[in-house]
């Protein structure tokens, strides 16, 4: 399948604005110059629930969309406004499988602390971590540049360290994936 | 860096797996501590995070084992909150660093920074040692004890001379080894090096072998040949075993040492030749001169300089360093990651005489590399090791052994001649001839 025949799901789930859909869409099309979609909101992923957390299962999310998402695209980009987890860390900004099918990524922690309000790098993060959690779908490995889109983000500080791009070995990589 | 992650629970297996696989580490689970140690004996684990609380095995006594079987692995201990104690308890058995479920993202890349650093350092130390290693080796020459380094200064020493050697030791001492570091370090290093082992070569041989013949000289000789004293020209000969060589070539090597000169086999024409003689003998030639074995003249050409090659019984302290060196050697050729010696292994192995030296040595870590499947050679490896628990390391002769065998009979009999005769299935006078030709007495109490 050539590069132009791919095509990228970006999937609302829950009550996230359409913005941030949107803002995710296109900046997956300017970086990986793959067409995008915005699909139609997903209801909100209450089988993700942790009580004893009070989180959700980034993997949950992951697995149902896996086993029952039957859509035509390439690859999925879920994006919603939960506060996610993985068992073993207390938080996740964003997950996804090596070369798997769908990603998840979440806004809930890109909010000016202690407030709902937004805060004005908020879509530029989640689009970072968004285009970040794609490039594992297509087997891209954390990169040690910390100013390439891979470097690996375990905090606000380091993921506003980032720049939208790709370093010269990702890009490299990414486009080996495609060749 | 290859990494384990071993936890009962699979969310967590699952969780460290897709973080690590993104990173692009080699990563790969179990379930419990049996299955980990199973893995971990086919292959080899950097790094290694492990579940405190697991049915079968619990994570400390799965670290128990493994800082005891492989030393060099990492282990990071996982703990739920409320088990501080038991991670206290597992860092001072060796483990790295605990993580306390659930934790933060930049808590595990904190501590894999400080892995790699560790690993860093760790990397840095091997590699001093293996500079320390080449300091202690001499063209292949392995030793650090006195003896070896006095060795390695009289090889520097001679070997820009043009005197003839000879080399004592007993067999498996490496005096070939010598015979060669002294003609890499002699300005005659551009030219060959020819060894002869003179023990091998028939007497009738010896001649055309050494001085070459010409075509037809004898039955069998078609062609003319040059000698190894020709090949060898401007090089160095080693003469393996010069204590075999027969009185009648002696005399002719003689000529050669003196004349510098040789004439092939059939032929009358001298030829010139220009060669440094070293020779080597595990034989006691100055026992030999005086049965009339070896000829004194010959002895005192070859012997200018006599460098002598201590048994390895005398140099224990270089046991180690050769039992690692070998190790490497073979583990390497073998393709096997065995890289060190169970416990009581090494001592062992410096408990035993080693009496055919540093070539039985070798002989001996070979075989157990071959036949080991463990990551580190243990006793059981070393079955000769095990035959001479009792420590009895010396090969008794025949007349040794009978007159050991008398006495352990008459003592169990309580030196009564005729039931002690009957222990040893023997005739009751046979036995009073062999106490007398032995001298046996009973011992005073």
């Amino acid at each position: 399948m050539g590069k132009k025949e791919k095509f990228i799901g970006v999937l609302p789930v829950g009550t996230v604005s359409d913005l941030a859909s949107k803002v995710v869409a296109a900046h997956i099309t300017s970086i990986f110059t793959l067409p995008t979609k915005v699909l139609p909101c997903l209801k909100h992923p209450s089988y993700a629930f942790d009580k004893k957390r009070s989180q959700y299962d980034a993997g949950a999310i992951i697995n149902f969309m896996e086993n029952s998402y039957m859509g035509n695209d390439e690859k999925i980009i879920c994006i919603c406004d939960l506060d996610l987890f993985v068992p073993i860390f207390t938080h996740v900004f964003g997950q996804a499988r090596q070369g798997g099918k769908c990603a998840v990524v979440s806004i809930y922690r890109f909010y000016a602390a202690q407030s709902s309000d937004p805060d004005p790098g908020m879509y530029e993060r989640l689009a970072k971590i968004s285009l970040h959690e794609l490039g594992h779908l297509f087997d891209m490995i954390h990169c040690s540049d910390e100013r390439c889109l891979m470097h690996y983000s375990d905090s606000i500080e380091t993921l506003d360290n980032i720049m939208m791009n790709f370093c010269r070995y990702c890009s490299k990589a990414f486009n080996t994936h495609f060749s | 860096m290859s990494i384990m992650i071993v936890d009962d629970e699979m969310v967590v297996r699952e969780s460290f797996y897709h973080w690590f696989k993104q990173s692009g580490y080699r990563i790969d689970t179990a379930e419990n501590g049996m299955e980990a140690l199973k893995k971990m004996e086919q292959n080899h684990i950097d790094v290694m995070f492990v579940d405190i609380k697991m049915p079968k095995m619990s994570g400390i006594e799965l670290l128990e084992k493994i800082k005891q079987e492989y030393p060099e692995t990492i282990v990071v201990i996982i703990t739920a909150f409320g088990s501080i104690e038991t991670a206290v308890q597992a860092m001072k058995m060796g483990a790295a660093d605990y993580l306390l479920k659930p934790f933060k993202p930049e808590q595990l890349n904190l501590v894999m920074e400080k892995i790699i650093q560790q690993q860093k350092v760790s990397a840095e130390f091997n590699y001093l040692k293996s500079r320390l290693n080449q300091i202690t080796r001499f063209e292949n020459i392995i030793g650090q004890s006195p003896v070896m380094k006095k060795l390695f200064d009289i090889i520097q020493e001679v070997a820009i001379s043009d005197a003839t050697i000879l080399i004592l030791g007993e067999t498996g001492t490496g005096k070939e080894l010598v015979a060669k570091a002294i003609h890499a370090k002699s300005n005659r290093n551009q030219c060959p090096f020819v060894a002869i082992n003179c023990g091998t070569i028939p007497d009738s041989l010896m001649a055309s072998e050494l001085f070459g013949h010409q075509k037809g000289a004898f039955t069998g000789a078609s062609n003319t040949r040059k000698g190894f004293l020709e090949v060898v020209s401007g090089g160095t000969l080693f003469l393996d075993e010069v204590g075999e060589i027969s009185s009648k070539m002696q005399v002719d090597l003689l000529r050669v040492l003196e004349d510098k000169k040789i004439v092939r086999v059939g032929n009358s024409y001298p030829v010139d030749v220009d060669f440094r003689l070293i020779s080597a003998t595990r034989r006691n030639l100055k026992k030999q001169m005086e049965r009339n074995l070896f000829r004194a003249d010959f002895f005192y050409r070859i012997n200018v300089v006599t460098i002598e090659i201590p048994p390895l019984r005398e140099r224990k302290d270089d046991i180690p360093l050769l039992a690692d060196h070998f190790l490497k050697k073979y583990s390497g050729e073998t393709k096997k990651q065995i890289d060190r010696f169970s416990k009581n292994t090494m001592t062992r192995l410096l408990g035993y005489d080693w009496p055919g030296n540093v070539r039985e040595l070798e002989n001996a870590i070979e075989r157990a590399v071959v036949v080991s499947k463990k990551k580190a050679l243990s006793t059981e490896d070393f079955p000769f090791l095990e035959a001479t628990k009792t420590g009895q390391t010396k090969q008794l002769s025949l007349l040794e052994s009978e007159k050991a065998c008398l006495c352990q009979a008459l003592e169990t009999a309580g030196w009564n001649v005729t039931q002690a005769a009957k222990l040893l299935d023997i005739n009751r006078v046979t036995l009073h001839k062999k106490i007398k030709r032995y001298n046996l007495k009973r011992a005073e109490h």
